[in-house]
């Protein structure tokens, strides 16, 4: 059942239900065409009924008109026998037409009509035409009697014929009403199992359309909004567990592409803070180093050169001072390259420094208990760093206050100053350059700046970054075939 | 008078001759120098210098190994002067050089080249002083606070305070400002009063009362 896909599955069920609505319908039409039948074998048996009645009043006329002829001898009661005998034939036809598709009513019919026949021929029209002739000649008694007798046998003939037919006529009645309830059961039966089946297949295709896309679409807004970790259950029917599959493939490509990216980020970061640590570290135990030996041998010249040559003297002083001022700015620059004191002290005692030196007057507040990791230190102090030239070149404040400390494994650090507020992350206040660090080593970073109130930049710091930011580690894609050379 | 004899560690020979050989020129007597903690730590054990001439930065890691062979100094031989050189000055390796007795100087090492000064300092420091580079009192007198308790005090008494905290006695600070001893005692009993300081038995009491109340500010 899991291997078939939505379409088969979609066009199994229609298919279903077509045939269902198909059955319904071909019950329904059935019974229509049925009672329709029933009704017109109705209708015959009407006709039947009164053309056997008409047949019936046409012979007894015939012999009424007969009767009182020989009475009387008088034609003019002669004269329903003979348009009687003018149409018999043809209504005698008719009624066995009508009963043509009942062999039993046929035969009566045709028994009728013989009757009919002969009681004209053979007794009728003899007798009629001896009474013209010569209607004192007639027994009256036995002809008459004869003339009854044949008419009370047809009746009795027409009789059967009318019941028979009544007979049918109710049996087709019994079939008529069961036709009628067999098409209702059929439109019911029908109805409901159409309206059952259409139920069902709206239940099965929200549960297995509708529900999982609303899922799927759940968890793409929740990508979209940052969430990398966001998945969706992939145990949906065909082409939908496809698709979710497919989703989460998607969601765990970005993720591990964002992990990758912060990675690198995070080697980039450390590796530019190393070589500035590097820089420090030449700038004072190489080049100070030397400037101020230097002036030393300076010093030693100066005070080789004899008393008479003051101005030689004076002039090496003068290079021997240069040099020492040479060394403080070199001191300045150095420090401003990278605090050495971060490395040898620590993040508190850095900021202690940073906050001393401040032209603003500063407040600081330190409360972590331990050396952190390096990365966290660096990016902390030049956040600091970095907020601090901030407010004194762009703030106007009257006092700023720095606040750093450790809790439930992270750093918390914030700068907050009194000055003019309103600004902006992207107008050459390098912090841009912050929350590249800050994101680097998985952190967070907000400023809060609203105009005439001051600035208040957070940053939240992970002490676990998870993010590898050494340089001896590999890349994780890294293959013998693009293996970089440090 | 016998010559101060001194022992030098710095992991720069050129520089480690040059203070030698200015040194000599200056009345010490060199008795040694070192590339690193171990090796001046032998030298003491051998020669027994009065005074000990640390670069703070020195091999292996290049960090704060001057720190750590000043204190295993100031174990083994306590007597011995120390005077700290370093690239740059920080109030911590200040109070923790300062923490271990006295007798004990922090200087930036670019003061070496003002050969006077500096030969007054070594002579100060070899006769149990305490000294504290003027750079680092200057950034602990000048850090700026909102609500400054060193606000009360008058621009004399502020110059006399940095005098202080560099480790210089009352007759230190009356030369340098061209005063009288007089009237520095008068200014220190001042500030001390300002500041709700104790008044200290000696000098190396009151540097590190001054420079605990100016970082802690």
């Amino acid at each position: 059942m899991r291997g078939l896909g939505l379409s088969v599955r979609i066009i199994t069920a229609s298919v279903l239900l077509a045939v269902i609505i198909a059955a319904a319908f071909a019950v329904l039409l059935s019974s229509v065409t049925e009672l329709r039948s029933l009704e017109r074998r109705a209708q015959q048996s009407e006709d039947v009924l009164v053309a056997a009645n008409r047949l019936e009043r046409l012979i007894v006329e015939m012999e009424d008109g007969q009767r009182g002829f020989l009475l009387t001898g008088s034609e003019q009661f002669l004269q329903p026998w003979v348009e009687g005998r003018a149409e018999f034939a043809q209504q005698a036809a008719a009624l066995e037409n009508l009963v043509a598709d009942n062999a039993e009513q046929h035969a009566r019919a045709e028994a009728l009509t013989r009757a009919g026949t002969s009681y004209l021929n053979d007794y009728s029209v003899p007798l009629v035409a001896a009474a013209r002739r010569d209607r004192t000649s007639i027994d009256l008694l036995p002809a008459t009697t004869e003339g009854r007798q044949r008419v009370d046998a047809m009746r009795t003939q027409f009789d059967q014929l009318l019941d028979a037919e009544k007979q049918l006529a109710m049996t087709r009645q019994d079939s008529a009403r069961d036709a009628a309830g067999r098409a209702m059961f059929a439109a019911a039966a029908g109805l409901t199992g159409s309206v059952l089946l259409v139920a069902l297949f709206t239940w099965y295709l929200n549960r297995s359309i509708l529900h999982p896309v609303r899922r799927t679409a759940a968890m793409a807004e929740r990508l979209a909004a940052g969430d990398l970790s966001a998945r969706v259950s992939d145990h949906g029917v065909g082409e939908m567990g496809v698709l979710q599959r497919t989703f989460n493939a998607m969601a765990a490509a970005v993720q591990q592409a964002q992990r990758d990216l912060a990675g690198s980020r995070a080697r980039i970061v450390a590796a530019a803070d190393r070589a500035r640590q590097r820089i420090e570290r030449d700038l004072h135990d190489g080049t100070q180093q030397r400037l101020v030996a230097l002036a030393l041998q300076l010093r030693a010249g100066e005070a080789a050169v004899p008393p008479d040559q003051p101005e030689v003297r004076a002039q090496l002083a003068n290079a021997a001072r240069e040099l020492t001022n040479a060394t403080d700015e070199l001191r300045e620059l150095s420090r401003g390259i990278h605090p050495a004191i971060l490395t040898e002290g620590g993040l508190g005692p850095a900021l202690k420094a940073l906050a001393r030196r401040s032209p603003v007057p500063s407040e600081l507040t330190v409360d972590i208990p331990a050396r952190l990791p390096e990365p966290i230190e660096v990016c902390a102090y030049y956040v600091a760093s970095e907020a601090l030239a901030n407010t004194v070149k762009h703030a106007n404040a009257s006092e700023v206050w720095i606040d750093a400390r450790v809790s439930e494994g992270r750093l918390h650090l914030s700068v907050r100053d009194d000055g003019t507020g309103g600004a902006v992350p992207d107008q050459g206040t390098g912090l841009i350059g912050l929350a590249d660090r800050v994101e680097a080593l998985g952190g967070t970073i907000s400023v809060d700046s609203p105009v005439g109130v001051g600035t208040t930049l957070l940053v939240d710091l992970p002490l676990e970054s998870g993010l590898d930011s050494g340089t001896d580690s590999q890349p994780s894609w890294s293959r013998p075939g693009n293996r970089i050379h440090p | 008078m016998s010559r101060t004899r001194v022992a030098i560690a710095d992991d720069d020979v050129l520089l480690r001759e040059g203070l030698a050989s200015l040194l000599e020129r200056s009345g010490f007597e060199v008795v040694g120098q070192a590339g690193n903690g171990p090796g001046l730590l032998a030298l003491v054990r051998q020669h027994l210098p009065d005074l000990v001439i640390i670069d703070i930065r020195m091999p292996p890691g290049h960090s704060t190994e001057g720190l750590d062979v000043a204190q295993a100094i100031r174990q083994e031989r306590p007597q011995t002067a120390i005077l700290l050189l370093s690239a740059h000055v920080e109030v911590e390796h200040a109070m923790q050089i300062l923490g271990s007795g006295q007798g004990v100087g922090y200087l930036l090492k670019s003061r070496v080249t003002d050969v006077d000064e500096f030969v007054e300092t070594l002579e100060r420091v070899a006769r149990g002083g305490s000294v504290v580079d003027p750079a680092l009192v200057k950034e602990l007198v000048d850090s700026r606070h909102r609500h400054d308790p060193l606000a009360v005090l008058t621009e004399r008494e502020r110059e006399v305070l940095a005098l202080v905290a560099e480790g210089r006695s009352n007759a230190g600070v009356a030369r340098q400002l061209w005063v009288t001893e007089g009237t520095v005692e008068k200014h220190v009993r001042s500030i001390l009063t300002k500041l709700q300081l104790p008044e200290a038995d000696d000098d190396h009491r009151r540097v590190l009362a001054v420079l605990t109340y100016l970082e802690g500010r």
